[in-house]
Order: C-alpha cells, then sequence, then structure tokens
C-alpha cells in the first residue's frame, strides 16, 4: 500500500513537473520601464525612481538592464531565470538582469550577458562587472535598497564596459571597421557602391571612347552625284544582275 | 577614305556612265543594254508590265522588311550596329534588308526590281535617299539572294562584286542563319563601298587634271 502510494505520488509530481507553466512564459514581454514587480513588492516611489533612471538611461546606453521581482525562487535557479529572461528581453543587446525574490536571504541575484558587438568583452570581464555590482548592492543592508543600488551599479559596469569597448575599437581603427565591416549588410552596401562607381567610370569611358571614334570617323564619304541611267519605267532603280542560289555548287560569275 | 561633304553641295552632276562597274540588264530576261531604255528590246519588260504582274501593294521600303519575323529583334540589334557604321561612314547609302517567301517561278532580281520601285515614296527625304538605298532580298522559301540598287549608288556598285559577297555567305544562309549571313554581308559592302569611293576619288582626279590641263571648267 505505501508503495502503491509512493508510486501515486512520484507519477503526480512527475505530471506536475511536466505541465508546470515556465516562469518565463507567464513572465510575457519586457517590462516597458525595466521593472517586472506585478506583487507590487517595491515601494511605488522607488519603483518609480528606478524605471525613471532607467528612462533617462535608455537614451545613452544601448544595455538595457531589467530588474525583476518573483514571488518564489524558480525551480531551475535564480540566476539560471535571471540570465534566460535576459536573453529573451533584450532580444540580442548587452543586457543585466537583477532578479529578487521576496522573502529570500540571498537575493538579489545577477546575471548579464555582452551583444555580439561587445564580443571584445571577455567572459571573465562581464562576471566581474556582475560581481562588482552585487558586492556594492549586498552593503546594503535593505533588499529594497540592495535590489536597487544592485541594478543601478550593474548599468554603471555595463556602460563602462561599453565605452572601454569602444575607445578600444577607436584605437584600433582597422579591428572596429572590421567588426562594423564584417557584417554582411555592409559588405554587400560597399559591392553596390563599389559596382555603382565602377559602372559609371565604365560609361563614362565608353562614351569617351565613342565620341572619339565618331571624330575619327570624320564626317563620312559622299560619292559623287551622276546622272540616273533610268530604264525598263524603273523610277528608282533599274534592278540588278546580282543573284545567288544558296544550293549551286558553283558561283555564276 | 573621306571627303569634305560641305565641299560637295551643289556639285556637278556627272555622268553615271563614267563610273558605272556593271552592263545594264533587263530584269526580265537578263539581257545586256548599252543604253537607257523603256522596255527591253528583247523581251519588252518594263516596269509598267510588272506592276499589272504583281497584283498588290510593295510595303514600304524600311532597314528591315521581314513579315515573317526570320531576323528578331536581337539579331536586329547587332546588324544595326554594322549599318549604322556604314551609313555613318557613307551618309547617302542605306541598306534595306527583306527576307520574303517568294514563288519559286518569280525571280530575286525581277522581285527586287519591283519591289524597289513600286514602294510608295511618301516624302523628299526618302525621294532623296531611295536612290541611294541597296535592297538585298531574301527567298527564304527558294534559298536565294539578289541585291538591287538604285540609280545614285549604281556606277559604284558591281554586280559581280555584291554576287561575290552573297556567294561568300551562302553556307549562313542556306542553315538560315540570317543574323550572320546579313552581318557579313554588311561589313562586306562596307569595304565594297571604301574601295568604291577609292576609285571614284581617282577618276575625279583624273578628270581634274584633263580639266586642268585644258584650261576648262575644271
Amino acid at each position: 500500500m505505501t508503495r502503491l502510494k509512493a508510486f501515486f505520488l512520484c507519477l503526480l509530481s512527475g505530471l506536475s513537473c511536466l505541465f508546470a507553466q515556465d516562469p518565463l512564459s507567464a513572465m510575457g514581454e519586457p517590462p516597458a520601464k525595466g521593472v517586472y514587480d506585478p506583487m507590487g513588492w517595491l515601494e511605488v516611489s522607488k519603483k518609480a525612481e528606478l524605471e525613471q533612471r532607467f528612462v533617462e538611461r535608455k537614451e545613452q546606453s544601448k544595455a538595457p538592464i531589467f530588474v525583476a521581482v518573483l514571488p518564489q525562487r524558480p525551480t531551475d535557479g535564480s540566476e539560471s531565470l535571471a540570465r534566460r529572461l535576459g536573453r529573451k528581453w533584450a532580444q540580442g543587446e548587452t543586457w543585466g538582469v537583477i532578479l529578487h525574490v521576496v522573502g529570500d536571504a540571498q537575493s538579489p541575484w545577477c546575471a548579464a550577458e555582452g551583444a555580439k558587438r561587445l564580443a571584445a568583452a571577455s567572459e571573465d570581464e562581464m562576471r566581474q562587472a556582475t560581481q562588482e555590482a552585487m558586492r556594492r548592492a549586498f552593503l546594503q543592508p535593505d533588499q529594497d535598497v540592495r535590489v536597487m543600488v544592485g541594478a543601478l551599479e550593474l548599468a554603471v559596469e555595463l556602460d563602462a564596459l561599453e565605452s572601454r569597448y569602444r575607445n578600444q575599437q577607436d584605437l584600433s581603427g582597422g579591428s572596429a571597421l572590421s567588426s562594423i565591416t564584417g557584417s554582411p549588410g555592409f559588405f554587400v552596401q560597399r559591392v553596390v557602391v563599389i559596382s555603382v562607381i565602377l559602372l559609371l567610370l565604365l560609361i563614362i569611358v565608353i562614351n569617351v571612347l565613342r565620341s572619339k571614334r565618331e571624330e575619327d570617323r570624320g564626317p563620312g564619304y559622299l560619292f559623287p552625284e551622276t546622272s540616273h541611267r533610268s530604264r525598263f519605267s524603273g523610277p528608282w532603280s533599274g534592278g540588278g544582275d546580282a543573284l545567288v542560289r544558296f544550293t549551286d555548287l558553283k558561283p555564276r560569275r | 577614305m573621306r571627303n569634305d561633304p560641305k565641299a560637295l553641295l551643289g556639285r556637278e552632276i556627272l555622268n553615271a556612265q563614267d563610273f558605272a562597274q556593271s552592263p545594264m540588264v533587263c530584269p526580265g530576261c537578263y539581257f545586256s543594254v548599252s543604253a537607257p531604255v523603256e522596255q527591253c528590246p528583247r523581251c519588252h519588260f518594263s516596269g509598267k508590265r510588272l506592276v499589272d504582274k504583281y497584283v498588290f501593294d510593295a510595303p514600304d521600303l524600311e532597314r528591315y522588311v521581314d513579315p515573317h519575323g526570320y531576323l528578331p529583334e536581337r539579331s536586329r540589334g547587332r546588324i544595326d550596329q554594322v549599318l549604322d557604321d556604314l551609313e555613318s561612314d557613307f551618309p547617302q547609302v542605306r541598306i534595306s534588308i527583306c527576307i520574303v517567301d517568294l514563288l519559286a517561278e518569280v525571280d530575286p532580281r525581277e522581285f527586287g526590281f519591283w519591289f524597289f520601285n513600286a514602294s510608295k515614296v511618301y516624302s523628299e527625304t526618302e525621294a532623296q535617299r531611295r536612290a541611294w538605298t541597296v535592297l538585298l532580298a531574301l527567298d527564304d522559301q527558294n534559298a536565294r539572294a539578289s541585291v538591287t540598287k538604285g540609280y545614285g549608288i549604281e556606277p559604284f556598285l558591281s554586280d559581280a562584286s555584291l554576287e561575290e559577297l552573297l556567294w561568300n555567305e551562302r553556307e549562313l544562309f542556306l542553315e538560315k542563319d540570317y543574323e550572320a549571313g546579313v552581318f557579313n554581308f554588311v561589313e562586306g559592302l562596307e569595304e565594297l563601298l571604301e574601295s568604291s569611293a577609292a576609285r571614284a576619288e581617282k577618276i575625279l582626279k583624273k578628270r581634274r587634271r584633263f580639266w586642268s590641263r585644258k584650261g576648262g571648267r575644271r
């Protein structure tokens, strides 16, 4: 009987795992102002301040920061969920996510990733950035302040990485170009521009050669005017005797 | 061969016989006549009789007269290049290419004579150009070809040399490769006109020398 009970419990838990809704899908679209807090855990004024900072930052930075507040720890781990959230919401940009679980003393968690154009920043640098942000966040005793500080510090770290990357590219020049020119779109543009220039040059050369040829040709030759040997009542031609049968083996003349 | 067209404006009309390279031949019986005649003394051929024979109207004498479309647009584009070159080098001369299916009993030379003369002349420009037109008539049905010339260009092109040009392209024409055949023919015609122009200049020079010796008009 005990074995049967255990079996049903296992079956139920297995089924519940199968049909459990993925928290990621439940969280839907990225929050417009960067803060996902459906339970209203953050004080309204703090949330507004955070959102205001994110909105201001959005105009200058391409690396969005998100804050997500959850009622309980996700089954697949907080950091993993933070990473998945960032990838989903940021859509290819460099991003950072601060994930907070209400009532969890270890909160918040932090994750960040660099976009392709930030490929120069290594994983180590990203890890250092998140660690530094968290270190400063955990200096705060209150969890809500921790979340805010963590988010803002992470933003500062990511912006620093972005600007360092940009400077490196500006200094190296060629490599910066290569990272931009490496994109297929730029290559196609370059090919089109070069083709158009070559085509224009070709047209100019052809026209110059043609006009030169026309000059070389001169006005042409005019045969002398002669009297018309009008005959057989033909007003324009008296006919001729040039005839060839293509099947003939020998010429007539 | 070049000359200054302006210098030739209002020039004297010379005797065609001084330049003529071919005898005058009746398009009906191919009998040679020594002087222009209204009717062939042998077969009584004349244009008027021919009009009765060909009961339909002649089409316009254009660059291409090709009712069955033996020369598609692409081919015409290629031939146009050599025709334009030729007509630029010899501004008086115009070439017309006619590809038709004739009855076996109709001789292309006779057809050429009829078409050349029966085709309507609508303008003064056309009237001036008609005498300098060279008509290449190709008979696809019977694998034949002839060349008919207007009175203006006639003294400078011999039938024998035109026939030689046609003969050189006979294999292409027999294979119905009209694009290549006509292209080569026009190129050959341009060379022929070059040598004719050189010959004409020689004759003119001789005439000038003759008249300067005589102290006459030239």
